[in-house]
């Protein structure tokens, strides 16, 4: 049997023991080691599992997932996501609409603290969509906005998404978190607009509220409150971007202010300190344990060398580079049909990137427009997780076929956005260029 | 059975508190050196190791049995949803089987390399002192080692026919 064929064997194994339930980390490192053995022999299988994994992990880029992770848990435990839907309802209140849009931003601000789509969208389930369905929106358009501003926490530095993609292409940690910022606010942008056009058109959907006017100082009060979600965003952004600090070091101090802030608000609880910690740790050693089977499989591959004979393939037929980016998109809408958007990420990646290489396509500006189709993903049945979280919160008050046509409003803004971040690749890689 | 099944529960819930202790030792230690660096002018000695092979290998690894327990381990459930009971057993057991078989893989190479580590010593050059680095490679099979040893047990359990989930066994 020769290479070529125990690759694409290879692929096909890791495929059938996904579908039969084997955890997805454990069923890479089965393949890989096998797959090696296969192609070298015993010895260089037993080599990759005695020191891939321990080389892998003790990594400085890497630690700075559990650092935003640590840092988002914090600042979503200890209510700062409703603080910041508050002030902003305040602002936004009074336009049609208003609350929805209230609601994006609160989303896209939270994304600037943490790191996870899900988290963004549970709590904002919780809070902002029981008060837009009281005021008489569509459910459809209070839950689909509530789910779709979600997608933003990968996007908005920080992201872990980012941070694990850029290892794998071997690109700047740093540059690859400062190139999500316009996407993400290009999105942020493009969702506030379909709200203004969509309740423009079909005023029923969000009636004007007759708001109660608040004191001075207690809209002062209100504002206030949201105080610690700059300095956190800016100074992450601000460290990263100036080149002061390293993604790790801005990620401790992060979550260090982190802790700073939720002591000030009177928050820090040990209810907190015990929920965020936990997230934190098992959400670190669950991805970790992905991305070190993935890693062992990216070195399997390249031993049988189908990357680079597939890449070779779509090189020599002079494929445009706009068709290899749109055709990934149709990969990604199929694996993201059954899987976690990080996991699809990993699993891909070994297989895309050399083809990325060989057609000389950017690998920053690639790597924002994979995430930004696996966030799509998110969005889309049959597996669009936002969308569940969403159900899991709302419950009975809104089905799930009108959580998805509130969805798809925002897919339509999503189309246009990746249409623009294609056409002009100027709008991702242009931060970090400058830096 | 179920004196096994709380022990281990306990066991694996400890290391699991371990890797939190790992985490905010991490976000302090990195902090106090970003703190050195600015005021007095030099980062503390160390931190780049300690951080990479001690904490993070900790958060990393000494988890994963209890994730496993927690079931948060990634998996695609999707197309074996509407299996009958009997097959969605079968599917089960075998996937932890399987899981098993290469936790214990990993944990038998990790022990090979940590124990050659341990042997010859290995460390990193600080210039002032040779800080030591074989024992964090411990961690990494301490952590394996939970795993497969979790795993054995649910698979023992799903054998027997008994509920698999351990946490709430440890519960009950």
């Amino acid at each position: 049997m020769d290479n070529t064929t125990i690759g694409i064997l290879g692929v096909a194994v890791l495929l059938v023991m996904m579908v039969l339930r084997v955890p997805i980390g454990f069923a890479l490192a089965a393949v890989a080691f096998v797959g090696t053995w296969a192609v070298r022999g015993p010895r260089p299988a037993a080599s990759i599992l005695q020191n891939l994994p321990y080389e892998f992990t003790a990594h400085w880029t890497l630690t700075a997932v559990p650092m935003f992770l640590l840092m988002g848990a914090l600042a979503g435990n200890s209510g700062l996501t409703t603080d910041l839907f508050r002030a902003l309802r305040l602002v936004f209140g009074r336009f049609r609409g208003g609350i929805a849009v209230a609601t994006n931003f609160a989303g896209a601000g939270f994304a600037a603290a943490c790191g996870s789509s899900m988290a963004t969208t549970a709590t904002l389930g919780r809070i902002a969509v029981p008060e837009m369905l009281s005021a008489g929106y569509s459910p459809a358009l209070a839950t689909g906005v509530a789910s779709a501003v979600g997608t933003l926490g990968a996007i908005i530095p920080p992201s872990i998404m980012m941070i694990v993609y850029a290892i794998f292409a071997e690109v700047s940690a740093g540059k690859m978190l400062i190139a999500g910022i316009l996407p993400g606010l290009l999105t942020a942008g493009a969702y506030a607009l379909a709200i203004n056009m969509v309740v423009r058109a079909r005023p029923a959907m969000a009636p004007t509220l007759r708001s109660e006017p608040l004191s001075g100082a207690e809209t002062r009060r209100i504002l206030w409150r949201t105080w610690p979600l700059p300095v956190l965003s800016l100074g992450v952004i601000g460290g990263i971007y100036s080149g002061l600090v390293s993604p790790t070091e801005a990620g401790a101090l992060g979550a260090i202010l982190a802790f700073a802030v939720t002591a000030l608000r009177r928050a820090l609880t040990g209810k907190v300190i015990r929920r965020s910690l936990y997230e934190t740790v098992s959400t670190t050693a669950s991805i970790l344990f992905i991305a070190t089977g993935a890693l062992l499989f990216t070195r399997f591959l390249a031993l049988t060398g189908l990357p680079y004979q597939i890449a070779g393939m779509i090189d020599q037929m002079g494929t445009d580079p706009l068709v290899i980016v749109l055709g990934t998109s149709v990969v990604y809408l199929i694996f993201g049909c059954f899987l976690d958007p990080l996991g699809v990420l990993l699993l891909t990646l070994p297989v895309v990137l050399p083809i990325f290489h060989a057609a000389d396509i950017d690998p920053i500006w690639i790597g924002v427009i994979i995430v930004k189709y696996l966030e799509i993903g998110m969005l889309t049945p049959p597996l669009g997780l936002n969308v569940f979280v969403m159900k899991g919160v709302v419950g009975d008050r809104v089905p799930l076929g009108t959580i998805f046509r509130g969805v798809s409003l925002f897919l339509v803004a999503e189309a246009v956005v990746m249409a623009l971040l294609i056409t002009f690749p100027q709008i991702v890689t242009f931060l970090p260029n400058l830096m | 059975m179920n004196g096994l099944t709380r022990l281990t529960w306990h066991m694996m819930r400890l290391l699991f508190l371990a890797g939190s202790v790992a985490v905010v030792l991490m976000m302090l230690h990195i902090g106090t050196d970003v703190l050195s660096r600015s005021i007095m002018g030099r980062p503390t000695v160390g931190m780049l190791e300690t951080v990479t092979n001690y904490y993070m290998i900790a958060v990393c690894f000494l988890p994963l049995a209890f994730v496993q327990i927690e079931g948060g381990h990634l998996t695609v459930e999707s197309f074996t949803m509407a299996l009958p009971d009997w097959a969605m057993r079968v599917v089960i057991v075998l996937s932890l089987l399987v899981a098993a078989v290469i936790a214990g893989l990993l944990t038998w190479h990790s022990a090979v390399s940590a124990l050659h580590k341990t042997h010859t010593g290995e460390y990193a050059d600080l210039s002032v002192v040779d800080f030591p680095l074989w024992p964090a490679r411990w961690l990494l099979v301490a952590g394996y080692g939970a795993t497969f040893l979790t795993l054995c047990l649910q698979c023992v359990l799903g054998l027997a026919g008994k509920p698999l989930s351990i946490a709430e066994q440890a519960d009950g």
